[in-house]
Formats: C-alpha cells, structure tokens, sequence
C-alpha cells in the first residue's frame, strides 16, 4: 500500500530522525488494519488513504513523546480515529457553510475539486451505514471506545492505555457509549427487531 | 444530558459484535476489490514491441560483433610486434609469422609462432650436430673401453690431468673431430684426389698429430711431398655425410682412428725422448730418426691444415 511508504518518506523528509522511521517500521504490517479503520469512518478510499498518512506523520513526529505502557498500535488507532473524526467535523461545517451560503461558487468548485474521489465512496450494506453513521454522531470521548471496543477487538485494559485514562473511567464511558449508540439506533429505525 | 446508563445488554452487545464483524467483512472485500487494480497499475511494465528487439539484434550483429572482433585483431597484432623485434626493425616476417597473422586469435598465433621457430631451429641443430654428436660418443666409448692406449682417459677420469698445454691440445683435437662434417662436405673434391694409400698415411698422420700436438716442430724437418699432398687431401675430405644408420659405423672408424693416433702418439713421444736424451746416438740410427722426423712432418702437416680450416670456418661463421 502506498499510504505508509508516502508517509515513511514524509516523515523522513520532515526531519523527525531515526527514531521516527524506526517507530513507522514497526507499524509497517498494521497499515491495512489501520486503512480499514480510517475507510470505516470515512468511507472513501482517498479520504481514508489521507487519514492514515496524516495520522502517521503525526505518530512519527511524536514518537518521542509515545508512552512505552501502551503498544504503538493502539496509539497510533487513537491519533488515527481522532483524526478521522477531525476530517468529519470540518466536512459537516463545510457542508452546513455550503446550505447556508457562506461559500461562493468559486469556493464551492475548489472544494469540488478537492472531492473529486467522491466517485471512489464505497459501497456498504445498509446495516453497516447506519451503524457508521450514529456511530461517527458520537462525540470524541466515545466514538474511539467504540471503535476500538467493537472494530478493532481491543480489550479494555488496551483502550484505557491507549486513551490514557484509567480502566473504570473506560468502563464507565463505553456503557455511556453503547446507550448513545443504542439511541441513535433507534431513532433510524434499527431497534427492536435487532436488539430488542 | 441525563443519559441513564444501561445494564449490560447482551442482545445489543451481540448485535454491535455481530454488525461490526459485518461491517469488517465488507470493509476488506472492499479493500480487496480496489487494491489489485492500484498496483497493477503500480508494478505495470511497458513491454517494448517486438521491433525494437529486431532492431538492437540487428544493431549488434552489423556494429557490435565487426567492431569487437577488429579490435582483438588490432591487439593481437600489437601484442605480436611487440614480441617479435624483427617486425619493428622491418625484417620480412617468417613464414610461422605470416601463419600466426591469419590467426583471428592473438594468444594462439603467439604460440604458433614460437612453436615453428622453435621446430626450425630444432630441425638445423639435429642436421647439424648429429655426426658431432656421434663423434662425442665414440670418444666416450674409447674412454670407457680401452683403458691401457688412451694414457689420459684414466687421469681424465680420476680429474689428475691438469691444463697443461697438451691436454688443451688433445681437448682441441678431439673438439676438431667433433666439428659438423656439413662443412667438410663442401670441401668435396679433395676427396676424389685422395688415393687409398694416401688415405691410409694421411690417417696415421691424423693420429701422430693428435698424439704429439704440443711436440716442437723441427724446423730443419723433412717433410715429404707426397706425404703432405695426401694429408692435405685426407685433411680437406674428412668424411662424407652419412645418414643415421651409418652412425655407429662411423664412430667404430673413428675409434680406430683414435687408437691408431695414440699409438703414433706414444711412439712419437718416445723417440722424442730418446733424441732429447742423446741427440748424436738417436741421429745415428738412421731407422728410427726416418721414423721421427715422418711423424714431425705429419704433424707439422696437419697443424697446417687445420690452422687452415679455423680460418675458413671463422670466415664462414662471419
């Protein structure tokens, strides 16, 4: 995959050292698990392949600062989600600017440019869409427990080194996180007959 | 915000497990459906067609191979005037030379080359040296054998006999004898003036003067025409080329010849004392001074001569 390659080369280029490209070596045999977490969320390959370099580069710049109790995976599924969520929230202000007027049409047309991979949207079950969907309506102290939780099959003790906040705290937010959801759920019309 | 915190809910657990597996399943069959058309776009290979193949065999055939073959004939000549210095000087090169210039190879002209000299001068030296040869053999089988008339083979042998002037005479004498009978061929008429007579005096004449070559030559010594005309003749047609069957014939001869010239030797030597003792009682016995003075002139006959043949040889070797 291209997406780590760019980012191993950015990350060398930007001058973050050896430390840097060790730690983006490591992380070498996650990167599809990682694309697969940023396409989840975002559901366009160009958007997710984005996410994961940004998130890497950002990862490498860190590195120094990467806590050795948690494993470089996790952490670097932390930076990866909060920066997908990043993504959504600049797209929905966009969008809200774009019903509003705000934006020109010369502005408009750059940011059409700029989505010109909205043809490489993929295609998922309706299911899963509306899964996606409440759970990236979630705010950034459960959505990355979720996913974690759920998408990526981490423990709870994993999700609180990852985080960096103890486990009660984590057990406490996810039983927040799963009523949310649940909610959410429910208010598309997913209830009863699945979970009910 | 007021959310009231759910028990754990199993049916919802199992449902966020199950959709979420779901929703993995998805996401790779999606990865998997896109990712094989990226990199086959990545590792794709322009194959160039096929006449660009025709044209770099083409090229390489009509340029390449003419160009590299001339240049390993340029270093084979270089490499074989830089050997041969009669090349530089602009001698006119020899038939192995011309041979090896055809050669399309440098290294093994080269060796061509040598091997052919080498065979020529193999082939002079074996015409040359082969009666030499057997004269030197037949001097070693005189030593060998007749221990008792050739008075220096045992001091020879026992390493006595030091350079005293007739050693280095008799050494001479014998590398004389040894001189390749090519050269005496030229001088084939004198053996059609020699008679059998003759031949035979001019023998025992050889064999007095390799007896006694260091004895003084009388210069009031009567030397006999005849005597001196037959030894000039058997001295100027030493003996005929023969071919290698003929060889051991050749050196019993000359055995014959070496035994007979010290026996004339010892008795040249022995009168020669005898006249040194008492000069007036020797010249008395009219017998035996004949006999002294027939063997001086022999010698002194044949020292001629062959002072005669080194200047011809020399001439001939400049």
């Amino acid at each position: 995959m291209a997406i780590s390659i760019f980012s191993f080369l950015a990350v060398i280029a930007s001058g973050a050292g050896q430390l840097a490209a060790d730690f983006l070596a490591r992380l070498m045999p996650y990167r599809e698990r990682l694309f697969r977490l940023a396409l989840a969320q975002l559901q366009n390959t160009n958007d997710a392949e984005d996410a994961v370099q940004e998130a890497l580069i950002k990862a490498g710049k860190n590195a120094q600062a990467f806590r050795s109790e948690s494993s470089e995976y996790t952490w670097v599924v932390r930076i990866l989600i909060n920066h997908c969520h990043d993504v959504q929230r600049k797209a929905s202000r966009r969008q809200k600017r774009e019903v509003a007027g705000d934006i020109t049409d010369q502005k408009s047309a750059q940011i059409a440019d700029t989505r010109a991979s909205a043809h490489q949207n993929i295609e998922l079950s309706e299911m899963s869409q509306h899964l996606m969907h409440a759970v990236n309506t979630l705010g950034t102290n459960y959505k990355p427990l979720i996913l974690m939780r759920y998408f990526e099959d981490m423990s709870y003790e994993d999700i609180a080194e990852a985080v960096g906040i103890n486990l009660g705290t984590v057990k406490s937010r996810m039983n927040q996180a799963k009523t949310l959801l649940k909610a959410k759920l429910e208010e598309r019309g997913i209830g009863g007959d699945y979970f009910g | 915000m007021g959310i009231t915190l759910a028990k754990e809910d199993p049916k919802f657990e199992a449902f966020l497990q199950k959709q979420f597996a779901q929703l993995r399943h998805e996401l790779d069959a999606q990865i998997a459906a896109t990712a094989p058309k990226k990199e086959g776009k990545l590792v794709r290979i322009k194959r160039p067609a096929t006449w660009v193949y025709g044209i770099a065999a083409a090229v390489i055939v009509g340029v390449a191979v003419p160009m590299v073959l001339q240049l390993n004939q340029q270093k084979a000549d270089l490499i074989q005037r830089s050997e041969s210095p009669a090349l530089e000087q602009g001698v006119a090169p020899t038939q192995a030379q011309k041979n090896s210039r055809t050669r399309a190879d440098g290294i093994d002209s080269k060796t061509t080359a040598r091997d052919l000299d080498d065979a020529e001068e193999t082939n002079k030296g074996y015409f040359k040296d082969r009666f030499a040869s057997g004269k030197k053999k037949a001097v070693k089988i005189e030593g060998k054998d007749d221990g008792v008339t050739d008075a220096f083979a045992g001091e020879r042998a026992e390493g006595n006999l030091k350079a005293t002037p007739e050693v280095e005479a008799d050494k001479r004498v014998v590398k004389e004898e040894a001189k390749p009978t090519l050269r005496a061929a030229m001088n084939t008429e004198g053996e059609t003036r020699g008679g059998a007579d003759t031949r035979s005096e001019s023998r025992q004449s050889e064999a007095a003067a390799m007896a006694a070559p260091a004895a003084p030559a009388p210069s009031a010594a009567p030397a006999s025409p005849a005597a001196s005309r037959s030894m000039a003749a058997r001295d100027e047609a030493p003996a005929k080329p023969a071919g290698r069957s003929i060889a051991i014939g050749d050196a019993q001869e000359k055995l014959r010849k070496q035994n007979a010239a010290e026996d004339e030797k010892v008795e040249m030597e022995r009168l020669w004392k005898e006249f040194d003792k008492d000069p007036k009682s020797f010249s008395k016995d009219t017998k035996r001074s004949a006999r002294l003075k027939v063997l001086l002139a022999r010698h002194d006959t044949k020292s001629k001569s062959r002072a005669k043949r080194v200047a011809a040889e020399s001439q001939l070797s400049h």
